[in-house]
């Protein structure tokens, strides 16, 4: 079981399936949170819905001695398999490749642990290798890229559960993670209950104004963005 | 302040060329040393010393509270940790126009008796720095605000820099070409054999001339029997200059 998992997650996570990205994004940008879209990241699991907790992991660019550091650690091995067996059920790793998107991060025997380890998938701003088999272990998998390079010729992976950048938004471990075929929006833990009220009641508008928009055929205007005509159909 | 002000290998480095440094570690499997992407913003600058290195985040909210405290902040602690010799490497992230900072934040950089900075994002202010004596070697120069996109998150860790390691303390040779890491356990060795290989040079080209010959009859020149024969030339001219 995760170090991260907490006894709310549960309900967190059931609240947070019912809402799109998209949404998050919407009810958190008024807050000042202007970069929590991931640039570059698409989902590899088409019509799957990812959310989970991150535990993360963060890559540097390769050097012999830093190989040393890095791999020939017995019984441990890699920072990668460190940041793996931190990942549990709710769990996603997500990686910052430093957004090398011909560059890999793991592929099918990497991997396979974490699916072992029942996480719920991977995010990265790098590609991914070995794609069929890797998407067939049935995890949520999303990433800049796939290819067949042998990323560690490039970069190694180094920070294990700091605060890292990916895809261009800071993450830090804890941070909820919801990703859908639009992409990946990361979610601080410290706003996760507020993102989510404020979500709902987006929600609700929207609906509001899709429904009205059908009725009146007039232009989008007229309710959105927010206006006191919006309160009025949604009887505030 | 760690800076060592009588370190030798930095006047030693200061007559070594970029190219002289980078053919020097590829044979010790050290190739991914030279920063891409990372230039002189004023040609006529050499910079050398040793790394403080500063690791910038996406900007976010709650990040910035944690990190904006004062003098505690991580960019005032990095600048702290820059004395005599001792160079600002600051990841960026490869963020072209994103600032690191500008002429009021390095001033006290200049005041500490640091050598420069190199960053694979943009500065700020560039010329007024430059006139404070620092070097500067950037991605670019810029007058955006970099905190709408960037912020200091950690110093003296292990950082990418123009998609290179830079560990605290390696060594930086910089100039018009670019930039090169030199890893601090092994900056003896290559100092050593980029000496002796800017050495063999001279002779190759002098030899060049007297033959009149494409530089194919030596290339490449530090390999098997060339280097063999390079390394007879040069005990020849050795001698007819004694």
């Amino acid at each position: 079981m995760s170090e991260n998992k907490n006894p709310t997650d549960d309900g967190i996570f059931e609240a947070l399936r019912a809402i799109p990205p998209a949404c998050l994004l919407d009810v958190l940008s008024p807050l000042g949170y202007t970069k929590l879209f991931m640039k570059g990241v698409k989902s590899f699991s088409k019509n799957e819905k990812l959310v989970a907790r991150a535990v993360t992991l963060r890559f540097i660019p390769t050097r012999v001695d830093l190989k040393e550091e890095n791999f020939f650690r017995p019984g441990i091995g890699s920072k990668r398999s460190e940041a793996i067996e931190l990942c549990g059920p709710g769990d996603v790793l997500v990686i910052d490749g430093m957004g090398e998107v011909e560059q890999t991060v793991g592929g099918d025997i990497k991997f396979l642990r974490l699916k072992q380890r029942g996480a719920e998938g991977l995010v990265t701003d790098a590609a991914i290798r070995d794609t069929a088999e890797l998407l067939s272990y049935g995890m949520k998998i999303f990433a800049a890229n796939n290819s067949g390079s042998d990323g560690d010729l490039e970069m190694l992976p180094w920070g294990v559960n700091e605060v890292i950048s990916c895809g261009g938004v800071s993450v830090k471990p804890g941070d909820y993670i919801v990703g859908d075929d639009d992409g990946v929006v990361v979610v601080p833990q410290t706003l996760v209950g507020q993102a989510i009220e404020l979500s709902m009641g987006h929600l609700r508008m929207e609906d509001a104004v899709k429904k009205q928009l059908e009725i009146e055929d007039v232009p989008v205007g007229k309710y959105y963005p927010w206006k006191d005509a919006t309160a009025e159909i949604m009887g505030d | 302040m760690t800076a060592k002000r009588l370190d030798p290998r930095l006047s030693l480095l200061q007559n070594l060329s970029v190219e002289a440094l980078v053919d020097a570690m590829n044979p010790m499997s050290y190739q991914k040393v030279y920063m891409e992407g990372v230039h002189s913003l004023f040609p006529e600058q050499k910079l050398v010393g040793q790394a403080v290195t500063l690791r910038f985040l996406p900007v976010r909210e709650d990040l910035k509270t944690e990190t904006r405290i004062g003098e505690d902040s991580p960019e005032y602690k990095a600048i702290e940790a820059c004395g005599p010799g001792m160079i600002l490497v600051a990841d960026a992230m490869g963020v072209p126009y994103a600032s690191i900072g500008g002429d009021i934040k390095f001033s006290r950089l200049e005041k500490n008796g640091a050598a420069g900075i190199v960053t694979d994002g943009a500065i700020r202010d560039a010329r007024v720095l430059r006139e404070s004596g620092l070097k500067l070697f950037a991605r670019g120069v810029t007058a955006k605000i970099g905190s709408l996109e960037i912020l200091p998150f950690e110093v003296n860790g292990y950082i990418q820099c123009g998609g290179v390691l830079v560990k605290p303390n390696d060594y930086i040779v910089a100039e018009h070409d670019g930039v090169v890491v030199i890893p601090n356990e092994i900056i003896d060795r290559v100092i050593d054999d980029a000496i002796s290989h800017e050495e063999l040079e001279v002779v190759v080209k002098k030899q060049l001339e007297i033959e009149n010959v494409s530089p194919g009859k030596y290339y490449p020149f530090f390999e098997g029997a060339n280097l063999e024969r390079i390394k007879k030339l040069k005990k020849r001219f050795n001698k007819k200059s004694d």
